[in-house]
């Protein structure tokens, strides 16, 4: 097939296309490659089906070998669902105030290339859909996942609130399978964002706590029961948002012993600074400003913000229009005996700010 | 919690909460109660004294070594030490006071130097067993009760009573010895051994997945700012109380199950240990009927060889004397120490108050129960239920602002202070105006 062409073309061509299928095969979620549907599907209220969740998996945008672990795991595709939920709405959270404020639109052209926006996209699909898998496991709705049970009299801990150390083993595990991360990749590129997945599976983790509570005679520990305890999601994406914040340039170095392509941490000075921890989030190239239409977003024009503090930064200068608008909220509330609260409703006008088109 | 459903949080409960929990209550027990009922049964197998005694030893090290590990020796090294000085104060008549110094000085050590908090703490309730064990054996040698002292091998059987050495109760040495003769395996054993263990993992249950969670999600109260702190502390406070019941009536069982803990009159034998009475102490008549529901070996204990022996210093020195008693036996807690210093002051001033208030209305207002032959006027009228119900009501509080600051390990000074100030003081307030009020009608 490609007898017409030069003789340099085929190979060429050969490399675009495996750097497409390896970005277009790797990911879920916000770093899929199609638009993403996170609103319950037509079988959310249905009685539960055997077979169910097979038109789920069908549904969803899902690599062959994604789909295949869907339609095993019978909990998988409703875990699935909930982990874009999860993360979608987390991100719109910690990005309400900036430039890029997590808009899908130009999400496609983000994921191609290296933005500190992209490694945030990045964990916080890997720590959504990690959150979620364990709390499935806990609660039973994935089969296949097991707390071990292992002996030990006094310092065995058990689980509460969704989650024993155990689960969050087993999501990390079936996560990187899900994902398809490799073991060794030489490509810069793939090291990323293998290492972005990781700042997000760590930020679940950082967020298993133990409890235990003490039962003996007067209040010695004799004996103690305790469980682990996962933190909302809404403290690991905080978390994600500061690692955002804080996230490192790296540039590719050979190691002149091996040969291979590694990490490097940012260049000062002429003095190159050692690989990046692995709490750090990491980037290749500065990010674009966001203030104006482009592949990568819609600009901040029409953006609503805050008139002391937001506005200067987020319109790029623009200014800002000013409009009135009436609102309703409850007020006089009191707490009605026995079991409901009642409120009445006023009304208040207020000032709101968007920012002026360029 | 409050972002989860109703419904939400009682799926998580049942899956989360309730079902660990008892698995781990069981998987933590389920050896001791093994060993007692081997202990139990070897016993009626004829053995001699001498090996009933030497098998229960050898049963309470293993249990020891089970929940302590190696820091068991500092129990061994306090019984030892009590025997040593039962020994060479064989001939003497005032082992008793003795013996408790020595004890003292040992626990005071302990806690001051020899290791770390949490360690010391988790063995805290089996010292304390043992200490109360030989402080008893030497004051009953004093008196007679017990004519001689026993032989070694006697002693370490009723220190190291495999049904009592861990989670209590004190029993008295005469107990351990009747308990020895080891009597008939029987339906009505079997039960209550069963049954106790039964309210004691109810109890563990109420103490992590129901209190913690009471308001709103049990009981649909919403509460404002003040409200919702008071809330919060008497969550707290029946958490710690059921975390006690647990304890107690696992120690019900395995003093049933080991073959003690009966009552015999006229060849009728009755299985019917009690150590906690939580219906007394949720719905409290009078604090003082708090304290002696909570645990009643030890309150025994406590009126037998501190109370009593203190009286002839006057009643209100021998309160103080007997919570401070207490509060030593528990460690040099600035917490346990202030609680229960704080709960002998209410006790005293509440039973003066109501002896007072019951002498000058003649009615039946007294801190305890009046027996249904009392030569009170005034025994059912609406009034005296009002002013009764009203003492109920405080002693509602008072447990509510007492334990409301019990944590899984011990805070620090400030801590207690800081939950006290919280709630504004309101006990040692509340005691205080009582005790003006008790002034002004003497």
């Amino acid at each position: 097939m490609c007898t017409g062409l030069p003789r340099t073309a085929c190979p060429l061509r050969l490399i675009a296309l495996c750097i497409l299928l390896s970005h277009a095969a790797a990911y879920f979620g916000l770093t899929g490659r199609e638009p993403l549907v996170f609103l319950p599907g037509p079988f959310a209220n249905e009685p539960t089906n055997g077979k169910a969740h097979l038109k789920q998996c069908e549904q969803m945008t899902l690599t062959r070998r994604q789909k295949r672990l869907c339609r095993r795991e019978p909990g998988l595709a409703e875990t699935l669902r909930e982990s874009v939920r999860l993360s979608l709405l987390e991100c719109r959270y910690q990005f309400r105030n900036e430039r890029w404020n997590c808009s899908m639109d130009g999400r496609g052209s983000l994921l191609k290339r290296g933005f500190k926006e992209t490694a945030f996209l990045l964990a916080v699909s890997s720590a959504a859909l990690s959150h979620a898998l364990a709390k499935a496991c806990s609660s039973g709705r994935m089969e296949r996942c097991t707390c071990d049970d292992s002996p030990g009299l006094q310092h065995r801990e058990a689980w509460q609130w969704g989650v024993c150390g155990d689960n969050l083993k087993y999501s990390t595990k079936f996560l990187k399978k899900f994902l398809g991360q490799k073991r060794v990749s030489k490509d810069l590129r793939a090291q990323i964002d293998a290492h972005n997945i990781n700042v997000g599976i760590r930020a679940v983790k950082s967020g298993l706590k133990t409890t235990c509570k003490c039962h003996g005679v007067s209040g010695s520990c004799a004996v103690r029961t305790c469980w682990k305890q996962l933190s909302p999601f809404q403290d690991t994406g905080h978390l994600l948002k500061y690692r955002y914040d804080t996230a490192v340039r790296v540039h590719s170095v050979t190691n002149s012993a091996t040969g291979e392509t590694e990490l490097a941490g940012p260049r000062r000075h002429s003095i190159t600074l050692p690989r990046p921890r692995p709490t750090e989030l990491v980037f290749l190239e500065e990010s674009p400003s966001f203030c104006r239409p482009s592949r990568y977003s819609p600009g901040t024009a029409g953006r609503p913000c805050s008139k002391d503090t937001s506005c200067s930064s987020l319109c790029c200068g623009r200014g800002y229009n000013t409009a009135l608008r009436l609102t309703t909220l409850s007020c006089h509330c009191q707490v009605r005996w026995c079991c409901h609260v009642e409120c009445q409703t006023c009304l208040r006008e207020e000032e709101v700010y968007t920012c002026k088109k360029h | 919690m409050g972002s989860l459903s109703r419904q939400a949080f009682f799926q998580e409960l049942g899956s989360g909460c309730l079902l660990p929990t008892v698995q781990q209550g069981l998987e933590q027990v389920w050896q001791l109660l093994l060993i007692c009922l081997v202990c139990r049964l070897s016993w009626r197998l004829g053995l001699p004294n001498f090996l009933k005694h030497l098998s229960t030893v050898v049963g309470g090290f293993y249990t020891l070594y089970l929940f302590f590990e190696l820091h068991m020796v500092w129990v061994v090294l306090l019984s030892l030490l009590c025997y040593l000085i039962l020994f060479l104060c064989r001939h003497s008549s005032s082992r008793g006071p003795f013996l408790s110094i020595t004890i003292l000085i040992y626990l005071l050590l302990g806690e001051l130097h020899m290791m770390d908090t949490t360690t010391w703490h988790k063995m805290r309730g089996s010292q304390m067993v043992v200490a109360m064990k030989a402080v008893s054996l030497a004051f009953d040698l004093d008196k007679g009760i017990v004519d001689k002292v026993p032989s070694p091998v006697e002693f370490m059987g009723y220190i190291y009573f495999v049904g009592t050495v861990i989670f209590g109760p004190w029993i008295s040495f005469n107990s351990y010895m009747d308990a020895v003769e080891s009597r008939k395996l029987s339906v009505s054993w079997f039960m209550k051994s069963v049954i106790s263990c039964v309210k004691s993992q109810l109890c563990l249950l109420i103490s992590n997945c129901v209190a913690p969670y009471l308001f709103p999600y049990f009981i649909p109260v919403f509460g404002n700012k003040l409200l919702r702190k008071w809330l919060q502390a008497y969550e707290n406070s029946l958490s710690f109380h059921f975390s006690n019941y647990f304890v107690s009536f696992l120690g019900e069982t395995t003093t049933t199950l080991a073959g003690a803990g009966f009552t015999e009159e006229k060849d009728n034998l009755k299985w019917d240990m009690t150590i906690a009475k939580p219906l007394y102490v949720e719905f409290p008549r009078s604090m003082v009927e708090v304290v002696t529901s909570w645990n009643l070996p030890m309150s025994r204990w406590l009126n037998t060889y501190v109370f009593r022996k203190a009286l002839r210093y006057g009643s209100f020195t021998a309160i103080i004397m007997t919570y401070t008693a207490s509060a030593l036996l528990h460690g040099l807690s600035f917490h346990i120490g202030a609680v229960l210093l704080t709960l002998g002051f209410i006790t005293y001033i509440e039973h003066v108050l109501r002896k007072r208030l019951s002498a000058i209305l003649n009615a039946c207002v007294l801190s305890k129960r009046c027996p249904s032959d009392c030569k009170h006027r005034h025994k059912k009228e609406l009034w005296v239920y009002l002013i009764n119900g009203t003492f109920s009501m405080l002693a509602l509080l008072h447990l509510t602002y007492l334990g409301s600051d019990f944590r899984p390990q011990d805070g620090v000074a400030s801590h207690t202070i800081q939950k006290w100030t919280q709630l504004s003081w309101t006990s040692h307030w509340l005691t205080f105006a009582l005790w003006v009020f008790y002034r002004l009608i003497l």
